[in-house]
């Protein structure tokens, strides 16, 4: 069979032009849904939805069958690439990059401070293996300033988890919705979002088994809203006031769950106390439903045999996001809804939901608002991006002068475009690693080209299903532009040049060629741990070089690794799934049998189940194992929420949810607008028959979207079901591609403001912008 | 968090105690809530999970009444990243109808505040022991 040798940091055998039935995973949502591909003379030429993968059984939507566009484009970076005076690029070696790049990284480190250095992004949508090596890098560096995009959204919740139940951030706080007799579904589409598992088949069984009952909240009507039971349809941008009036009814009717409460709980009498003032009239005006249909939520999810909030970017990216993340918590907890089935369940993923002593240390906290970075995903902090701009802005010593972004493209996906622009103007160094040309990498001093997700040996992390725990690690389908180097191989060559680490111990060197078989497992991880000093990061960079000759790429190590934690920290889970033929053995042997599983099966596979009957104490660590229902931050806000009616401004009188997903987004990875198929217009402003008509505009005239931060044209779309007020438009649009005039669509974030955003998280509140619509002068722009 | 000083300390205690065949030596390394794991209470008929330091000194006490002459040695330890967790190799020679055995095995410790949490014992029960040599000979 004919094949293309490759880098062996891609991987170490050539890769065959043609393949069949090769298992892989769509990387254009977090869904991760499982494909099968076949290959012809090295390009994707077939998908197909994978019956055989065990996560999402056969499951998919329109989005996978475009990933070839996502791989072949005209904006793949194909050469290292450093700017010019002039501002073109030049092509350079990958020795002169990292050496040019080291020496001023090295210069800003030693003239101003570690901290000025920082990272953006890390990960994607199913492209996780450079997570260990970049966030290990910077933290090498002395720099804990990572910006990602997780912390746009969802860091709200791992903040709640930490302070009512001491939760590993390495686990999430998600609706059992499989099992749930009563799902609040609020803030999210998931027939079109993908959100949750196998999200069409799951919300279809509520209709298809009698006793079960879904309600959804949106201020639309959707695919979803139109297969429930009930519809509350609030104002946009006002569920905070659902939430606690539903708290509200559940507290005052007498519908708490009070043996759970006493059981497992600590702080119940401030809650009461909070919630005495909390007048369910006035919330349910200020979001637009009538008190009985409030009342009547509150019953039917207190009193359901099990019941679960199903939530996302609609309560995530909304004003009081964090309270919010702390009602549905307590919404649950109230009603006994927390670990059992059909409840709020604690969802875990590959590593191990460990809790880092350290994490009791006073975290990193960002120079300008003071807001720290929150332990997400791991162990590791971030920062929500919308506080990068100020970070480097800001008159400080130790203000962000360096800026190494990977798996994102700040310009166009975090909040504000203008306020990047100015930032980027002040920072002294900003580095691109990135396999497509995008707007960020066009102002960048050096782009470093790296092999697309389907190019290299990536994997699957976000959980979806329970109590099992799955991870699908897959090896590369196609090769990659020759140069393009993994971001694996990018860290270790900075880390190396600036030695971070020193050199790998010769001994790690020859222990390893026997580390895959359990004895040497022992050998290879006892003396890796004693050489590194218990440095988690340099056994991992160490183990990149001294184990990844004998792995099928080098960058595997990290997984190998994992598997290791998994056999120490999750052991019982990992028998659970491995079977008692394991039991007793050594966790070298178990991790061992888990690596070669993972390898084996690169359409996923189960690494270890949860215990159902223990979910909510296996997650509680704090020493009297009572949940903490009252953190004081949350009493607080609870009454500034109460203080603040929504906002009403003359000047910006509609809401616009900027930013939603359709069938046609992916973020901004899908670069070629030839992906999306049907009429279009693809990128337009959604708006209600009532506003069209106010403002004299029909379907397709070019309207201007205006808010405090700038103004965008696009095509109007008028929408019978949407109410007056609320306009919305898509994300993943306003690039520039080849061929095409002017921009691919609007950027929503010329319209968002990085200071609109949430005082706990930073998390901006892209759900509820206030703007003005008006017709535009002229044609307006072209409609992909 | 443990400290490889500590953890040694932690070992050489375990030593003396086997060696003197009273386990309860050790018990102040143990926090008072430890939680014990070993696949050799299927052969005693214990439960899958020991709870609390005197359930636990019981149990080990119970496994080692038939061994005389006990060398227990660590001759590999490590602290996994976080430093709450450590695992340990063990040696565990005893004497028994005239034959010195070894029965190898890994530990793994989870620690709070710096006291064994939970203790894991990873071996084979199913396993023969090694035999090291034959007792008369060795004298």
């Amino acid at each position: 069979m004919e094949s293309r040798p490759v880098d062996p940091s891609v991987s170490r055998t050539p890769l065959p032009l043609d393949a069949d039935d090769v298992a892989t995973a769509c990387v254009l949502c977090s869904h991760n849904c499982g494909l099968r591909v076949d290959v012809r003379g090295g390009e994707i030429v077939e998908v197909r939805a994978d019956e055989r993968n065990p996560i999402t059984e056969g499951y998919v939507c329109n989005k996978a069958f475009s990933i070839a566009a996502y791989v072949q484009h005209a904006q793949r970076t194909q050469h290292p690439l450093r700017r010019r005076p002039d501002g073109t690029f030049e092509r350079i070696s990958w020795g002169t990059a990292i050496t040019e790049i080291t020496d001023r990284l090295r210069a800003i480190r030693d003239r101003h401070s570690p901290r000025a250095i920082a990272l953006v992004g890390i990960g994607g949508q199913g492209n996780h293996m450079d997570g260990a090596y970049g966030v290990g890098f910077l933290r090498s560096l002395g720099s804990r300033r990572w910006f990602n995009a997780f912390a746009q959204e969802k860091t709200q919740h791992n903040l709640l988890d930490q302070w009512m139940f001491a939760a590993s951030p390495a686990a999430f706080f998600h609706p059992d919705a499989e099992h749930s007799r009563f799902l609040l579904v609020m803030g999210t589409n998931p027939k079109i979002s993908n959100r949750g598992h196998n999200a069409t088949d799951t919300l279809k069984r509520f209709v298809d088994e009698p006793g079960r009952t879904l309600v959804v909240v949106d201020p639309r009507e959707t695919e979803t809203t139109r297969g429930a039971h009930r519809h509350l349809r609030l104002r946009p941008g006002t569920d905070v006031y659902l939430l606690l009036g539903l708290t509200a009814v559940i507290v005052r009717e007498g519908l708490v769950d009070e043996r759970f409460v006493a059981e497992h709980t600590t702080g119940f009498d401030a809650v009461r106390q909070g919630f005495e003032g909390v007048d369910v009239g006035e919330m349910a005006r200020r979001c637009g439903l009538g008190v009985e249909e409030i009342a009547a939520t509150a019953r039917g999810f207190a009193s359901a045999e099990s019941a679960a909030i199903f939530f996302d970017l609609g309560v995530e990216q909304a004003p009081f996001s964090t309270l919010n993340a702390w009602l549905i918590r307590l919404l649950h907890l109230l009603t006994g809804n927390v670990g059992n089935p059909g409840g709020g369940v604690f969802l875990e993923m590959l590593p191990p939901p460990v809790v880092d002593p350290s994490l009791i240390k006073e975290p990193e906290r960002a120079l300008a608002s003071g807001i720290p970075a929150i332990r997400a995903l791991g162990n590791a902090g971030m920062f929500s991006p919308t506080l990068v701009p100020e970070e480097i802005l800001i008159d400080h010593h130790e203000r962000i002068r360096a800026v190494i972004v990977e798996g994102s493209n700040p310009l166009l996906s975090y909040s504000d475009s203008q306020r990047w622009r100015e930032a980027r103007a002040q920072l002294d160094l900003l580095v691109v690693i990135d396999p497509a040309m995008t707007e960020t990498a066009e102002l960048a001093d050096y782009v470093l080209p790296t092999p697309c997700g389907y190019e290299k040996w990536e994997f699957t992390i976000f959980p979806k299903r329970y109590p099992e725990i799955h991870t699908q690690v897959r090896p590369p389908l196609v090769s990659p532009p020759v140069e393009a180097l993994p971001e694996p191989e990018i860290y270790v060559r900075l880390a190396e040049a600036l030695d971070l680490f020193g050199p790998v111990p010769p001994e790690l060197h020859e222990l390893a060629a026997h580390a895959l078989e359990p004895e040497g497992a022992a050998a290879y991880m006892m003396a890796g741990q004693q050489l590194a000093s218990g440095d988690e990061t340099r056994l991992i960079f160490w183990s990149y070089r001294a184990l990844g000759p004998h792995l099928p790429a080098p960058s595997l190590a990290a997984i190998w690794l994992l598997c290791g934690l998994n056999a120490v920290f999750r052991s019982e889970a990992v028998l659970r799934t491995l079977g008692p033929d394991w039991e007793g053995r050594t966790p070298f042997a178990v991790a061992s049998e888990l690596f070669r599983r993972i390898l084996a099966h690169p359409e996923g596979v189960e690494v270890a189940r949860q215990r159902v009957e223990t979910n909510l104490a296996d997650h509680v660590t704090f020493p009297d194992g009572l949940v903490r229902l009252a953190p004081e931050p949350m009493l607080a806000e609870l009454r500034r929420a109460l203080e603040t009616p929504p906002v009403a401004d003359p000047e910006f009188p509609l809401v616009l949810a900027a930013g939603l997903r359709t069938r046609w987004t992916a973020n901004t990875i899908q670069r070629d607008p030839r992906w999306r198929k049907g009429r279009g217009p693809h990128c337009a402003l959604n708006l209600s028959a009532a506003d069209a008509a106010r403002l004299g505009v029909a379907n397709g005239e070019a309207v201007v979207v205006s808010t405090r931060r700038g103004a965008v044209t696009l095509p109007a779309q008028i929408d019978p079901k949407l109410q007056a007020g609320h306009v919305w438009m898509p994300n993943g649009f306003g690039m520039r591609f080849p061929g095409v005039e002017g921009l691919v669509g609007a950027n929503q974030n010329e319209l968002t403001d990085v200071t609109d955003r949430d005082p706990f998280t930073g998390i901006p509140h892209h759900r509820a912008v206030p703007c003005r619509v008006t017709r535009a002068e002229g044609p307006g722009p072209a409609t992909p | 968090m443990i400290t490889l000083a500590g953890l040694e300390q932690q070992e050489a205690a375990f030593a003396r105690a086997f060696a003197a065949g009273n386990v309860t030596l050790a018990r102040e390394h143990y926090d008072p809530a430890v939680v014990y794991v070993s696949p050799t209470v299927r052969l005693f008929g214990w439960p899958r999970h020991i709870e609390g330091v005197e359930r636990t000194l019981e149990f080990i006490a119970l496994t080692i009444r038939r061994c005389e002459d006990i060398r227990y040695e660590a001759v590999e330890r490590a602290i996994a990243p976080g430093g709450d967790t450590a695992f340990v190799i063990v040696h565990f020679d005893w004497t028994s109808e005239g034959q010195r055995l070894r029965s190898r095995y890994v530990v793994v410790y989870h620690y709070r505040d710096g006291r064994i949490a939970r203790q894991e014992v990873c071996y084979d029960p199913s396993a023969p022991p090694e035999v090291v040599a034959d007792v008369d000979a060795r004298r």
